[in-house]
């Protein structure tokens, strides 16, 4: 019989199971302990027996490697970095010194020293720089500009050097899919190549002058700040377009870059270099901007003062 | 037309060679498709009048 007050006896197999397993835990526990000091623990940083690796040799250039090296060789030295300098005097007012104001890129346009670039990379300077590939660097002065396009030339003296040049493409018949080639000054790193391809054609860009500049070339190489001015290169070196503007929400490359189509370049540029600007057909008006016609409810485009070359038959508002 | 106590009355250029005209990058384009030298058609509106004019463009910066 059992006693009611006596407290059941501890299951013999159940205890002897519990004790086995103790010095296993333990032994668990010493083994963690040693491998965590082990890790963590002082050890030889140094290696006085190490050596240079050896060098594995590699093959040939894969062929566009090669065609890209020949195409940058053959172009970087026409392309140039172009300086802006403003005129500023110290708190005295009696000296009075050249700052830089920001730096863009542009290519030589022939041998006589002109310098094809961006309106908006000159706009603003009082004088400027042109620097090569070999660091050489000569002072500029501007032949004009065509705002609505934004274009400008400067010129050089080549002092009896022999300049290199780029040679004028054709952007008519160009294809989406085809291979570019962008060479420039992004943030000042001069002599920069960004390669990719034409990404769309006919975009629709805005000029300082705030008119749409057309036929514009979209290309994914990158293209940043400083490139401004570089000229687009098919893969026959040629120039197809002048890297103008990006779409970007931070300021910096996002795929989606710009450049004014050569067939433009080329009509702008000789007329520049011959009076020093570039005629838009025009009627002589000036107009009120669009956003006053809108708040007028005006569907159209007001005139605001005509000029003489104006026909007659047209009233500004001032009259 | 009035605005505040401004009386405007400009003439108002709403198409172009046949281009209609509503904005100032509609009316760079049309003239841009023309050449210097070129007559164009110009349609404007005058104090709610529609009126049409011969114009031949001349060269601006």
């Amino acid at each position: 019989m059992t006693d009611p007050f006596r407290p059941p006896e501890p299951r013999q197999s159940g205890g002897a199971s519990l004790a086995w397993l103790l010095p296993l835990a333990l032994t668990g526990l010493v083994v963690i302990l040693a491998w965590r000091l082990y890790e963590t623990g002082p050890h030889e940083v140094h290696d006085t027996g190490a050596v240079p690796k050896p060098i594995v040799a590699r093959g040939d250039l894969a062929q566009d490697e090669k065609a890209t090296i020949e195409l940058f060789q053959a172009a970087s030295p026409a392309v140039v970095q172009v300086t802006n300098l403003q005129r500023a005097t110290d708190m005295s007012g009696a000296n009075e010194f050249e700052v830089p104001q920001g730096t863009g890129s542009g290519f030589v346009w022939d041998a006589k020293g002109y310098v094809v670039t961006n309106f908006h990379v000159v706009n603003g300077g009082d004088a400027f720089t042109v620097t090569f590939a070999d660091h050489s660097t000569y002072e500029a002065t501007r032949v004009g500009q065509d705002p609505k396009d934004d274009v400008a030339v400067l010129k050089i003296d080549p002092k009896g050097k022999a300049l290199p040049t780029l040679r004028p493409g054709k952007s008519d018949d160009l294809q989406v899919g085809q291979k570019v080639f962008a060479i420039g000054n992004p943030f000042g790193l001069e002599q920069t190549l960004t390669t990719g391809i034409i990404s769309g054609l006919n975009r629709e860009i805005v000029s300082l002058a705030n008119t749409p500049i057309r036929a514009v070339i979209q290309t994914d190489a990158a293209i940043n700040p400083g490139n401004s001015g570089g000229p687009l290169l098919d893969s026959g070196g040629r120039v197809i377009g002048l890297n103008t503007q990006i779409a970007s929400p931070s300021g910096a490359s996002a795929g989606i870059g710009f450049a004014i189509p050569i067939d433009m370049i080329n009509r702008v540029v000789p007329s520049i270099i011959r009076t020093g600007k570039y005629l838009h057909p025009g009627l002589g008006i000036e107009y009120i901007p669009d956003v006053y016609a809108v708040r007028l409810g005006v569907r159209g485009v007001m005139i605001k003062s005509v000029s003489p070359a104006a026909p007659p038959s047209l009233r500004g508002c001032a009259t | 037309m009035k605005v505040g106590r401004t009386a405007i009355s400009a003439d108002t250029i709403v198409s172009i060679g046949g281009q209609k005209i509503e904005s100032a990058a509609d009316l760079f384009r049309a003239l841009e498709s023309h050449e210097i030298g070129h007559e164009v058609e110009v349609v404007y509106q005058r104090e709610g009048k529609e009126l049409k004019s011969k114009v031949t463009l001349v060269g601006v910066e």
